[in-house]
């Protein structure tokens, strides 16, 4: 292990994006005197953070359902449907970038979808197969929760979908609940990275029966 | 130094406007009463004081007290506090836990911060059952115990959770009592001055699934004959007439009690919380008989060693000392320490 290596892009510390948190340090209830540590930033959906040392500002964070706006503790089967939607709907809220499809023919009818460590072999796969003048497209998701906005508006754009997978379909089960995309699972659990060669092999037995 | 303002606060200014929801007849109540009570002796602006807990009745706890509260995750608050006291020594920290989350899922938590010393005020609530699940054993139900889920009675050795502390370097061990306010707001006192790790066993009465457990060391016809009071430098004397005392036998490893008239006064050990060795708060706490019999409650070990936080701190200010570079150089720097290349 100590031996290994692989490289690693540095980067400018000077473009890292600024992640300081701007904490809570006023009330921010309408009486200007209350704290609701469960207001939400109506863009993100994000709570106030205030941390501990901060006077007024005293509140309890934990487990049990609170109360929208107030952080009571709450029982309320409404109010516990509402903020299990709202923790949802703050997750869509992150941005996430558009997917990216490469199609370099232009004229693919399948497209291989992949997450993960598979995007060394899935590229490879599909440029051999494009060496031999057939068309196929490959697109690697980066993000999962939220995906992409484009997603299904891609997945729809072929007529196979095929998703290569080191387990037994965790995102093909995914995609087909989700965007309703009668996705095609290739799965191998043998602790062993997929090869190339073996997905440019699948890969042409479905551009076969397209 | 110039004197501390004093506050004036009061136990209401700790108590949270959430309805307490623990069973009628609980012994977290007067638990929570006695801290209540006893916070306003700390003289700690309700800002600057944290209480953190895992998960079971007892760390409903910090909802109740109107300072910053984390109800965190399953025996998970030693290791949260940690972070929390090491980067915010201007915080009183508190971890609220029981038997289940301190001594089942979060065992390693526990330990490693009381071997680390760090400066948290821990207190254990120990019913010696699992209350929240309804009626389970814990790690601290005794053997052959029936319960739900152990039918023919445990056949588990239980923890004896100070003896696991000092085994464990504890700097600050003590046990009381819920039903014992006095004592209990003594022990705290202690605690909350002691810089380091302080652990408190409180035994806390289940009055649904283990109730009395404790009533040998309650009840007035019993609790004297029962319970040994430790106090710093007094004679270890206990019984409603004073008739049992606490001894070293020669040749032996441990403490035994033995009748104080058959005893010379001069064999009689005299409590001493600060003594080195933790053996010796190690043979108090294996004292007590299955029936809670000789059940030392107060301080059992109180001895100075530099908390984790102090050590930490004085490292980092060691390391921003007579450095003249922005933090962003020192990154780039560090990032670009070794070996690395440019690949065109």
């Amino acid at each position: 292990m100590a031996n290994g290596s692989e490289p690693w892009l540095l980067p400018d510390v000077e473009s890292l994006p600024d992640l300081r948190v701007e904490f809570a340090t006023e009330p921010n209830g309408e009486d200007g005197t209350t704290f609701l540590p469960y207001l939400r930033d109506p863009q993100t959906l994000a709570r106030p953070w205030a941390v501990p040392g901060t006077p007024g500002l005293e509140h309890r964070i934990g487990g049990l359902e609170k109360a929208d706006k107030t952080g009571d503790i709450s029982y309320d089967p409404a109010n516990h449907d509402f903020m299990v939607r709202t923790r949802a709907a703050r997750i869509e809220t992150i941005p996430v970038p558009d997917i990216e499809v490469e199609d370099p023919h232009g004229d693919a009818e399948v497209l291989v979808l992949g997450w993960g460590s598979t995007y060394g072999p899935i590229g490879a796969a599909c440029r051999g197969l494009r060496r031999r003048g057939l068309s196929v497209a490959q697109a690697h998701l980066r993000h999962l929760a939220p995906m992409p906005a484009n997603l299904g508006e891609v997945l729809r754009r072929y007529d196979r979908v095929v998703i290569p997978e080191m387990n037994l379909g965790q995102l093909a089960h995914v995609i087909r609940a989700r965007y309703l995309v009668d996705a095609i699972g290739y799965n191998q659990v043998r602790g062993l990275p997929f090869t190339a060669a073996e997905l440019e092999t699948m890969l042409e037995e479905v551009l076969k029966n397209v | 130094m110039s004197e501390p303002v004093a506050l004036k606060l009061t136990a209401k200014d700790f108590k949270s406007d959430q309805e307490v929801r623990w069973c009628p007849g609980c012994g977290d109540y007067a638990i929570l009463a006695a801290v209540q009570g006893f916070m306003p002796e700390l003289n700690i602006p309700r800002e600057n004081i944290v209480f953190v807990s895992g998960i079971g009745c007892s760390s409903r706890f910090p909802y109740y007290m109107n300072t910053y509260g984390m109800h965190s995750i399953h025996g998970r608050a030693p290791a949260i506090a940690t972070g929390l006291s090491v980067s915010r020594p201007d915080l009183s920290v508190w971890v609220v836990t029981g038997d289940g989350d301190a001594l089942s899922i979060g065992g390693n938590h526990l330990i490693h911060a009381l071997r680390r010393n760090v400066n948290l005020k821990i207190l254990l609530f120990n019913n010696r059952i699992y209350g929240l699940t309804k009626g389970q054993y814990s790690p601290t139900s005794e053997v052959g115990k029936i319960t739900k889920s152990t039918p023919s009675g445990s056949a588990d050795a239980p923890f004896n959770p100070l003896s696991l502390a000092l085994g464990a370097e504890a700097t600050f061990v003590a046990r009381t009592i819920d039903s014992d306010r006095k004592h209990l707001q003594s022990v705290l006192r202690a605690a909350a001055e002691h810089q380091g790790s302080a652990f408190v066993e409180i035994y806390q009465n289940c009055n649904i699934f283990n109730d009395g457990a404790f009533d040998s060391l309650k009840e007035p016809a019993t609790r004297d004959d029962f319970l040994i009071r430790l106090e710093h430098g007094q004679p270890i004397t206990f019984g409603s007439g004073g008739q049992f005392c606490v001894v070293h036998p020669p040749g032996g490893f441990g403490l035994e009690v033995r009748p104080t008239a058959d005893t010379p006064a001069g064999e009689i050990v005299v409590h001493d919380a600060t003594v080195a060795d933790p053996a010796y708060a190690f043979a108090l706490s294996r004292l007590p008989g299955l029936d809670l019999s000789n059940t030392p409650i107060g301080v059992f070990r109180s001895v100075a060693r530099p908390s984790y936080d102090s050590v930490v701190q004085e490292q980092v200010a060691a390391a921003k000392a007579g450095v003249d570079q922005t933090p962003e150089q020192q990154l780039s720097a560090l990032l670009g320490s070794g070996d690395t290349w440019t690949i065109l």
